[in-house]
């Protein structure tokens, strides 16, 4: 008589069932990896079978399926499940005709991320914010000396927002050199501005309250997170230094943006999709 | 205070005007800046009450994409004297040298040029945290 496999997700350390992406795992393929715990029973003749290893498969060219240990005198196991597959159903099965018609299906719309998060915030400058004189600024006219050239301003984080709503970039940032000891910079007559319709991020345009900044390594770029306390982002933007568990909240122009964040500095963050 | 912290020079001014990009854990700046003036450091830790986070200045991505995201100096704090009542708000802006370097470790310029950044904590100027702030 065949047997028979029932499966159970386990609860995860967030208390729902959801698989978690565990921490030293990295995207790929511009996928995350899921890992899910399943509590199995097998049985015989409505008995439990003890002391066996059942092997199993699962749908996707990226999953794997392991019993971590044989099955218990009341023929319980855990089995682990890692795949890549997102937003498609998966299936496991066993390989052993005894158990060929027990299956489990799942289609993942969402994982923990297993580590916590920094969360941090950043803005792009805003003009009203600076006091300096009125310098020329070539194609895009006469703004605040400070706003362009300072350390905090254009030249140094890329945009701006001007005090007309408009925005400003600095188009060829290579050929800017600085004072020793980062004071001014030494050749503003070779810096090029430009407006912009917005600021750019490395995957898309960045909206306030809605992109981050991250590790493409560990959220995919342009995907969709939840972080607690903030809500949902998209992966907007990168940066070099930004790495690992990071998210860098966009919050906006200015430093009224900025005086708003609310001191969040570390989250758990739910990965959503693409 | 001098007593103790000789090395400092408290003003008690209005607090100015600050600009300030993009936050980051103030234990991280005390970590990185620690070994750069452990003096200076010592006293931040042993003797103010800090808040969470500091202000910093961004590089931008488009700028240095190695270094995109990072923070430097100057780091805005807010906190108080230790044991001293709530109301008596600060605002301690901590100033460092900074030096970007290219891959061979040289000084540059060239922030888009460079591959990593070195700061120093070179000084520490308080004030009273204002409303214009």
């Amino acid at each position: 008589m065949p047997g028979a496999i029932t499966f159970t997700s386990k609860t995860n350390a967030f208390n729902d069932q959801s698989p978690i992406i565990p921490t030293a795992s990295r995207v790929q393929t511009g996928k995350v990896l899921l890992r899910l715990d399943l509590d199995i029973t097998v049985a015989r003749d409505n008995q439990p079978v003890p002391q066996v290893t059942i092997a199993f498969s699962a749908t996707g060219a990226s999953s794997t399926v392991t019993q971590l240990a044989p099955t218990d005198a009341q023929g319980k196991a855990v089995l682990r499940l890692e795949t890549r597959e997102f937003g498609t159903n998966v299936t496991i099965t066993s390989t052993n005709p005894d158990f060929a018609q027990s299956r489990f299906d799942r289609t993942f719309t969402e994982a923990w991320y297993e580590s916590t998060f920094l969360v941090t915030a950043y803005n792009c400058c805003a003009e009203d914010d600076f006091s300096g004189p009125l310098v020329e600024g070539g194609a895009v006219g006469r703004h605040k000396q400070d706003f362009l050239f300072g350390g905090r301003g254009v030249i140094m984080q890329g945009t701006g927002r001007a005090s007309d709503g408009r925005f400003i970039r600095i188009t060829n940032p290579r050929a800017i050199r600085w004072n020793p000891n980062f004071a001014g910079v030494a050749n503003p007559e070779a810096a090029v501005f430009a407006f912009a319709n917005g600021v750019q991020g490395a995957f898309g345009a960045v909206r306030e309250n809605h992109s981050v900044a991250v590790d493409p390594t560990v959220v995919p770029a342009r995907n969709h997170i939840s972080v607690t306390g903030l809500g949902d982002r998209w992966a907007d933007d990168t940066g070099g230094a930004i790495r690992d568990y990071h998210v860098d909240n966009f919050v906006g122009a200015g430093q009224a943006a900025l005086r708003q964040w609310h001191n969040i500095s570390a989250a758990t963050v739910k990965y959503l999709g693409p | 205070m001098r007593t103790f912290f000789p090395s400092i020079a408290i003003l008690l001014l209005a607090s100015s005007v600050a600009r300030c990009d993009g936050t980051i854990p103030v234990s991280e700046v005390l970590e990185s800046l620690g070994p750069t003036n452990p003096e200076l450091v010592r006293v931040l830790k042993e003797g103010f009450d800090l808040e969470p986070d500091a202000t910093a200045t961004v590089i931008g991505r488009a700028v240095n994409e190695q270094l995109g995201g990072a923070r430097i100096g100057p780091y805005t704090v807010h906190g108080r004297l230790r044991g001293t009542p709530a109301g008596a708000e600060l605002t301690l802006t901590l100033d460092t040298e900074i030096k970007f370097l290219d891959r061979q470790q040289h000084p540059t310029q060239n922030v888009s040029n460079a591959s990593s950044v070195k700061e120093k904590l070179t000084h520490i100027d308080i004030r009273v945290r204002g409303s214009g702030e």
